[in-house]
């Protein structure tokens, strides 16, 4: 029995090191949300879903309004706007600043719910993503979401390599092959999908009165800009067959917030990976004239 | 709870060192740990059906001393009958009462007749189906009086509950695993060491092959329709791979922890993607449940004695119930179904019985007709498997329809997948294929043949859990958990 427990804990004394040392090299490009997690307080919070977190970009915003700013936006499963988003928004901001800029990217996906009952948030599918229980650790290693919700195998941290990388400043950075054989193909298998699944999305009104929650806990330190992000013209067809008054349905928001900019008419302006999200040099673009905008609007 | 959890992670030192530090001494303590333990592993799930699996062992202690005692032919079929009505009563419930109750509604409705019936929210309860046939072949052994029935309670609660085997099998003859429970277990390094490599080796096929495999078939079956025939063949050949693995690996897994132990399970997986044809595939495939059915139904019915067409009805039972045993759906059974039409030829041919010998037993590798017929069994297989995995027949042929289309020959398009994903999976299926096929002569593939640890042995567990670490995926459940 000696020997037997001698043999099993040399084995795991020695897995456990080597889990600590693959750990140890996590960085931006093993997972696209991890750093979010173990990283400080933030303000001048941007705030959405994968529209926002692939598409607006943090330095370009600085540049021109000279704030530093931290992408905070998630996956549409992970960061539709609702109770779990607005908790975690809550824990991640820096209160001590009173003069912040925070960007609200909004859309017809993150104020609707899959489940029958567009309100039944017992059901909502965030509840068993990574905002759910992932807090930021006290330890160098966030064990808790690794372990729950790292979504790749770890073997993508020895990797160093992937079409993604998570900036420090929370801007996910997404590299896909351009060619418009690929792009096309992306934009009509994403819409398809997309379409395929709209009967299932439903406008929940509870989501929307969390982002109006959000909005007004936001204004306590700062100024609070709502946008609409641009997709590709097809994929805004099936985002106005999911809510084909979206701006006249968020009007309390758009009331409640310092300003809406609603960038789905200049559409055709920008190139999509996929239909939905920006590609970087059109993230760019869009990051530059948000903050123009907001620059236009701070010195009136 | 799940083996492949961080529950059992805790639960099972916890459970060693409580079974060989404190009880050790005392048989009947550790019996009773056992009981417990099994009792706390089942209800972590839902400690709600705790009171069922206890009514039902219940029921069959008793019956069993009934039986010791009652010599009258009539009464002790009586007794026979309580236990089957009764274990049989439940299973039927909770697996097939909303099943039959929305076919009669269908049924009454096809005729003119609205029928209102509103169907039970039944949770089913988990291993039910395992359990179920593991008490039944007690009692019915009893009945037969090919086995003493048991006065000692403790044992026979323990023997249905045993925490390894209670959710998804091996199901466990009463002649081969209450005996172990009557004797003193005796700590043995080599077969202890043995468990704990089994338990890598199944953990390795649950979580690095069925699991990844499951990522890429979830997407595939939920949006057949947007994707090629070539992506299609992908999905139904990684689902082959992913129940595999999946349901071997918790035989595996639980053989292992039984181990470690000092008890010993019956072997629940022999290599079967190494068949040569189905007779041979279902020899190697749960062959604790393949067993349990021809002992309990197809020879009582006359096996494959008799008229041609007694032969043919006995075969489509035999598969249509174990269909029927997967779950309460119409492509359990078409499954079974097909299955049955597969079988068929060989039986009548006579030819059933072909290939009992190991697979080049004493070649390194296999000849050339073996591969043929190796290839079209798993092609065979795997087309009962998409029956098996869709939602529903349609489903199933819509699937097969593009499958067979003019876009096989596309190039498999995994857009959403992560090709990367799709190739590492299929990476660790040939090396699955590659060690098994080495070690095909023995039960686990990975026990070396010296009987002491070496530094090989030592090195083979080291790599596989650093290769369960850094290649496993989110965590999922046991397909075989809903059965």
């Amino acid at each position: 029995m000696q020997k037997f427990i001698q043999h099993i804990g040399l084995l795991l004394v020695l897995v456990f090191v080597t889990m600590l040392l693959v750990f140890s090299r996590i960085n931006g490009y093993s997972d696209a949300y991890y750093l979010k997690l173990t990283s400080d307080k933030k303000s001048n919070l941007i705030l959405g879903t994968s529209k926002a977190l692939q598409g607006i970009q943090p330095t370009v915003l600085q540049n021109n309004l000279h704030k530093s700013f931290y992408n905070y936006a998630f996956a549409i499963s992970i960061s539709p706007y609702g109770s779990i988003y607005y908790s975690s928004i809550m824990e991640k901001l820096d209160t001590e600043d009173t003069n912040q800029t925070f960007i609200l990217a909004v859309d017809p996906w993150s104020l609707s719910s899959l489940t029958k009952n567009p309100n039944d948030s017992s059901h909502f599918r965030e509840k068993k993503a990574c905002l759910k229980d992932a807090r930021n650790p006290k330890f160098a290693i966030n064990f808790s979401y690794l372990f729950r919700y790292f979504d790749e195998s770890f073997y993508f941290i020895l990797k160093n390599k992937s079409t993604t990388f998570l900036h420090d400043d929370g801007w996910l950075e997404v590299t896909l092959n351009e060619d418009s054989i690929s792009v096309n193909r992306r934009i009509a298998f994403s819409t398809s999908l997309y379409a395929s699944k709209i009967e299932n999305y439903h406008f929940s009104t509870l989501r929307y009165s969390y982002l109006l929650k959000t909005i007004t806990f936001l204004q306590q330190y700062g100024s609070v800009y709502l946008v609409r992000l641009p997709v590709h013209e097809a994929m805004l067809e099936v985002e106005n067959e999911l809510s084909p008054n979206f701006n006249t349905i968020i009007q309390t928001a758009i009331d409640s917030s310092t300003a809406y900019f609603d960038l789905t008419s200049k559409n055709n302006d920008f190139t999509y990976t996929d239909g939905i999200h920006l590609t970087k040099e059109s993230g760019k673009e869009v990051s530059m004239i948000i903050s123009d905008w907001i620059w236009k609007l701070e010195q009136k | 709870m799940l083996f492949n959890s961080l529950d059992f992670a805790l639960f099972l030192p916890i459970f060693f060192i409580l079974y060989w530090f404190v009880t050790n001494k005392n048989l009947q303590l550790q019996n009773i740990l056992i009981v417990i333990a099994s009792y706390l592993f089942y209800g972590w799930w839902d400690w709600r059906f705790l009171l069922l699996i206890f009514f039902s062992t219940s029921i069959d202690f008793f019956v069993g001393l009934g039986l010791k005692k009652q010599s009258n032919l009539s009464k002790r079929k009586l007794l026979l009958w309580t236990s089957i009505l009764v274990n049989l009563g439940f299973l039927g419930f909770f697996k097939y009462y909303n099943f039959f109750l929305d076919n009669f509604v269908q049924a009454f409705s096809f005729f003119g007749t609205e029928f209102r019936a509103d169907s039970l929210q039944i949770i089913l309860p988990v291993g039910i189906s395992f359990y179920t046939f593991q008490t039944l072949s007690y009692t019915i052994d009893v009945y037969k009086r090919k086995l003493e029935p048991t006065s000692d309670a403790v044992s026979f609660f323990a023997y249905v509950s045993f925490f390894p085997q209670l959710v998804a099998g091996p199901i466990e003859r009463a002649s081969n695993l209450l005996p172990q429970f009557f004797t003193h277990r005796i700590f043995d390094y080599s077969n202890a060491m043995k468990g704990v490599q089994q338990i890598i080796w199944g953990l390795f096929k649950k979580m690095v092959i069925a699991d990844n495999c499951a990522y890429v078939v979830n997407e595939i079956f939920s949006n057949y329709t947007n994707y090629s025939g070539s992506t299609l063949l992908v999905g139904a050949v990684l689902f082959a791979f992913q129940i595999y693995g999946d349901f071997s690996g918790y035989s595996d897994i639980a053989i292992g922890t039984a181990r470690l132990f000092g008890f010993e399970l019956k072997r629940n997986f022999a290599y079967p993607y190494f068949s040569r044809d189905i007779a041979e595939f279902w020899r190697r495939w749960h062959i604790s449940l393949s067993t349990w059915f021809r002992d309990y139904v197809y020879i009582p019915l006359g096996g494959s004695q008799g008229s041609t067409w007694s032969k043919i009805r006995n075969v489509f039972l035999i598969f249509l119930i174990s269909g029927f045993w997967h779950g309460a759906n119409y492509t359990f059974l078409f499954w079974g179904l097909l299955n049955a039409i597969y079988f068929l030829p060989l039986l009548l041919r006579k030819k059933n019985r072909v290939h009992i010998d190991a697979i080049a037993s004493n070649r390194m590798l296999p000849h050339f007709n073996d591969v043929f017929r190796i290839l079209l069994t798993f092609s065979l297989v795997t087309i009962g498997w998409i029956f098996f995995r869709s939602e529903s027949i349609s489903d199933a042929f819509q699937y097969l329809t593009i499958l067979f289309s003019a876009s096989l020959f596309e190039l498999p398009y995994a857009f959403g997948l992560g090709m990367e994903r799709v190739i590492i999976t299929f990476v660790f299926i040939l090396i699955l294929l590659f060690v098994e096929w080495i070690g095909r002569k023995k039960e686990c593939p990975i026990w070396l043949e010296q009987n002491k640890p070496s530094f090989a042995q030592f090195t083979i567990s080291y790599v596989l859990i650093i290769v369960l670490f850094l290649f496993s995926t989110t965590q999922q459940a046991f397909i075989y958990f809903q059965f």
